[in-house]
């Protein structure tokens, strides 16, 4: 008996020690998360900050991001929650909640789907007013204007979602979806309505799955086919000869695509592959038109495949990008910058000679649409028009 | 510093044990007081000087109560005032704020302008050692133990790291061979690996997953608690205070055993009671044993007569219940189990008392359940209407219910918890499986018992990890 205490005793010591001396040297090598942290400020090492508790409550934080196999032990809590009881251990931030067969899904649209919408009917007619005196505008100027309206893949496979989130209940809520697109489409606004062209897609007999189970957006597939028709609206409204896509046929493999498996790796488990589950990507034929759109875009993340994928196949022209998130792309520095007046102020300057604005975002988001751009743009239209007439006004008087 | 932290598991326990085992046997006692002052001050620094100073004034009166030294006139009138000295601490810093409150409450009742009063902060743990070094007075008073060697035995008696937060309440004349010699060996500190993972598995993964649901429903308005929710919310919080509680009994004593110290047990299944007086017997029996010894005993115990005795024990429950916390539904709390046991005193040798197990248990239990409301509520106030949804068996639903999450881990959890304590028939008992004499098992024996504590200690760290990973998926400005 006394080698095996002896033995156990060592193998006791070395698992509270063992996180230690890996923080200190990094060996061995831990698996890395996935998500991203706000980083956690060292503690101050100072007498008045041991007296007054906050150099202990800094370390404990601090500890707390730099301990040892940190990654191994937030995979193998997740992993054990996810196999015996279908939710992950990690709490707060943009959590993931598993659902059903495998798919995860992203909180926030999840308490959006069991919500509902309960916006006032003033403030939906607000907004759509908002957006429709822009398009007139931005039309004033030769400049067309397109909003797409992203699903929420909750809504669009509410099948696979945890009976937490209520989805027998849904028929008897109204998101703001539902209540504001006849608003938008009874004030004349130019609107890609993805939510019903997915909820369309999906009824088709051999459908291929839209969103992929690991990821919060769109997938490759569902994505090519909004800006095949993307492509097609900015033609139609601009009346010029723009490339064409279509999506002639999809093909189902393993290979991710960056986005399509963002919950999938932010659910940080052991098996993270494994859950992806069979990604969709398109097969299109483009036919190249004899000009390209030159389009400012106002975009949350899943604006952000099109663009991406629009730039990649070089169908678009100039293209200046402002993310919801406080993040500029750039056209002529050909980079993204961290802008916090993103999209707010994208400024009157940035439309100069567009072809269109087009502003993405997913239904959860409505009522407000445009992060702000509408808004601050209407304002700058008509302080730039102001100062128009009042230079114009002195040459009427005499 | 608490047990179930990163800090304390992967930085403070092993630099300590590295120091401790390191360090020749004369000086361990130093390196385990020093310890113990960190660990207090790492919560409480400011504190640490009130913790120390009163020791060290404790152990200067101490010096003179021994028979002997001194009349007897003296002796009593020096453990008065240092009893009185450490009680007013205990009163000043605990309750001080109850009682301007109170006071502040009457007197705006009668128009008169309120006291200006600033709140006083609470030492962590001064219910505990208050009551450790009253022990210690008295034991050496009494004669049941000498007083320490110096001021610095004294001092690791009463911070010693495992139970200075929350217990188990130490009885001087308990420990106070073990503070100066004391045996360290491979079985004791195995032991001790064994308890301690096994309380912390307690506490991290039963009691704060149940915390979760007892806390949404005793957060919830009483108004729109349904009549179910109610009565699960009191069971998550009849499981989630037993399995924290007793989870850090579990991890004292393995940290204990680790040091070569012996504390007393604290719990044992309580319940499984079939009274409430068999209930304070498995419940805190540290604290029971202290009220015993140094409250009811004192106050006459039973020899004075059956009302004084009634008197005594009711008086004993209440001083508990406020003992437990600075309001109102802790006196209540205390008063309620008071009664209770004088009933049970009262009826003791009757067919009542002798009502079958299948009659007493679930009695006692449901009696225990309404004390835990009293104990978990805000207010008094609260604990009522919490009460009265609980006994609103045939009312109308809310109209508007609280949302309460339950999921599959609540409801694993919560199955698991009433199987850990209502399943003292199993044999071995899952408790009993953790409690290895070495000396007479196997190395199967003991390799299934680490195995089980190292899965324990692996899957509690990893929890522990992860409330401090809330990441997202992209990064927001």
């Amino acid at each position: 008996m006394a080698p095996f205490l002896l033995i156990a005793t060592i193998l006791f010591s070395l698992a509270l020690a063992l996180p230690l001396v890996q923080m200190a040297t990094g060996l061995p090598l831990d698996a890395p998360l996935t998500g991203m942290e706000a980083a956690a400020p060292a503690p101050t090492w100072t007498p008045a900050a041991w007296w007054s508790g906050t150099l202990q409550k800094d370390f404990d934080a601090w500890l707390a991001r730099r301990i040892g196999f940190r990654g191994a032990l937030v995979r193998t809590a997740n992993q054990i929650h996810y196999g015996l009881f279908g939710e992950l251990a990690t709490t707060g931030g943009d959590k993931v909640v598993p659902g059903r067969a495998g798919w995860f899904y992203e909180k926030v649209y999840v308490e959006a789907f069991r919500r509902g919408g309960d916006a006032a009917d003033s403030d939906l007619r607000r907004h759509s007013a908002a957006v429709r005196r822009l398009q007139d505008r931005l039309a004033a100027d030769g400049i067309a204007f397109l909003l797409v309206i992203a699903p929420s893949k909750a809504e669009i496979y509410p099948e696979f979602l945890p009976a937490a989130a209520d989805p027998a209940g849904r028929a008897q809520r109204r998101s703001h979806y539902e209540r504001m697109i006849d608003v938008l489409q009874a004030d004349g606004v130019h609107v890609l309505d993805a939510r019903r062209l997915f909820a369309d897609w999906k009824r088709a007999p051999e459908a291929p799955p839209l969103f992929a189970k690991g990821g919060t957006h769109w997938n490759h597939y569902g994505a090519v086919r909004v800006a095949a028709l993307l492509l097609e609206k900015l033609a139609e409204r601009t009346g010029r000869d723009f490339p064409a896509v279509e999506v002639v046929g999809a093909v189902v493999d393993r290979a991710i695509r960056p986005p399509d498996n963002d919950l999938g790796d932010l659910a940080n488990l052991w098996q993270r592959r494994s859950l992806a589950g069979p990604q969709v990507h398109p097969q299109v034929e483009i036919r190249r038109g004899t000009s390209k759109p030159d389009v400012l875009f106002i975009v949350d993340s899943f604006g952000a495949q099109l663009v991406v994928w629009l730039q990649q196949q070089r169908l678009v022209a100039r293209h200046d990008t402002y993310w919801y998130n406080g993040r500029h792309y750039g056209w002529s520095s050909r980079r993204e910058v961290a802008d916090e007046a993103a999209p707010r102020r994208a400024g009157l300057e940035r439309l100069d000679g567009r072809d269109a604005v087009v502003v993405v975002q997913v239904e959860a988001l409505l009522p407000n649409v445009g992060f702000g751009f509408v808004e601050e743009t209407l304002a700058a239209y008509e302080a730039y028009d102001a100062r128009r007439t009042a230079r114009r006004e002195p040459e009427a008087a005499p | 510093m608490v047990f179930s932290s990163l800090t304390f598991l992967f930085v403070f326990l092993p630099l300590l044990l590295a120091a401790y085992y390191v360090c020749p046997n004369r000086g361990r006692n130093a390196v385990a007081l020093a310890a113990s002052l960190l660990f207090y001050a790492w919560g409480a620094p400011r504190f640490v000087l009130v913790l120390v100073a009163s020791g060290l004034v404790d152990y200067a009166l101490s010096r003179h109560l021994p028979a002997g030294r001194g009349p007897d006139r003296r002796r009593k009138g020096l453990l008065a005032l240092a009893t009185a000295l450490n009680v007013g601490l205990l009163l000043y810093f605990k309750y001080a704020n109850f009682f301007v409150d109170n006071l502040n409450a009457w007197l705006a009742r009668f128009g008169a302008e309120s006291l200006v009063w600033t709140a006083v902060a609470l030492p962590i743990g001064i219910s505990f050692f208050t009551f450790q070094k009253v022990s210690y007075l008295v034991d050496v008073y009494r004669g049941t133990a000498q007083p320490a060697r110096n001021a610095a035995d004294y001092l690791l008696y009463v911070a010693l790291f495992p139970q200075l937060i929350a217990g188990p309440i130490v009885r001087y004349h308990d420990v106070a061979q073990q503070l100066i010699a004391r045996e360290h060996s491979r079985e004791r500190f195995f032991t001790g690996i064994l308890r301690f993972c096994q309380g912390l598995g307690k506490k991290v993964l039963v009691a704060n997953t149940l915390a979760e649901v007892a806390d949404a429903a005793f957060g919830a308005a009483p108004g729109a608690l349904p009549c179910g929710w109610a009565w699960l919310g009191v069971v998550a919080y009849a499981f989630q205070i037993y399995f924290d509680f007793s989870g850090y009994s579990d991890m004292a004593i393995g940290l204990g055993r680790m040091l070569g110290i012996e504390f007393l047990e604290n719990f044992n299944r309580p319940y499984v009671s079939r009274t409430i007086t068999e209930f304070w017997r498995r419940w805190h029996i540290s604290l029971s044993n202290w009220m015993r010894e140094y409250l009811y005993v004192p106050l006459g115990g039973n020899r004075k007569g059956v009302v004084r005795t009634y008197m005594n024990l009711w008086l004993v429950f209440l001083v508990s219940g406020f003992w437990h916390g600075a309001a109102w539904n802790f006196v209540a709390w205390g008063a309620f189990h008071g009664f209770f046991l004088c009933l049970d005193k009262a009826f003791k040798g009757t067919r009542i008392a002798r009502a079958p197990a299948w009659v007493g248990l679930p009695v006692t239990f449901v009696l225990v359940l309404f004390s835990w409301v009293l104990f978990r509520a805000e207010t008094l106030a609260h604990a009522v209407a919490y009460a009265g949804r609980m006994v609103d068996l045939f009312g109308a639903a809310p109209e508007t219910a609280a949302a309460i999450e339950f999921g599959r881990r609540h409801a694993a959890t919560l199955v698991a918890a009433f199987a850990l304590c209502f399943g003292p028939a199993l044999k071995p008992h899952p408790f009993d499986f953790m409690r290895l004499e070495p000396a007479r098992a196997t190395v199967g024996q003991a390799a299934a018992r680490f195995a089980v504590a190292m899965i324990l200690l692996v899957w509690s760290a990893s929890i522990l990890a992860t409330s401090s990973f809330n990441p997202f998926i992209y990064f927001r400005f």
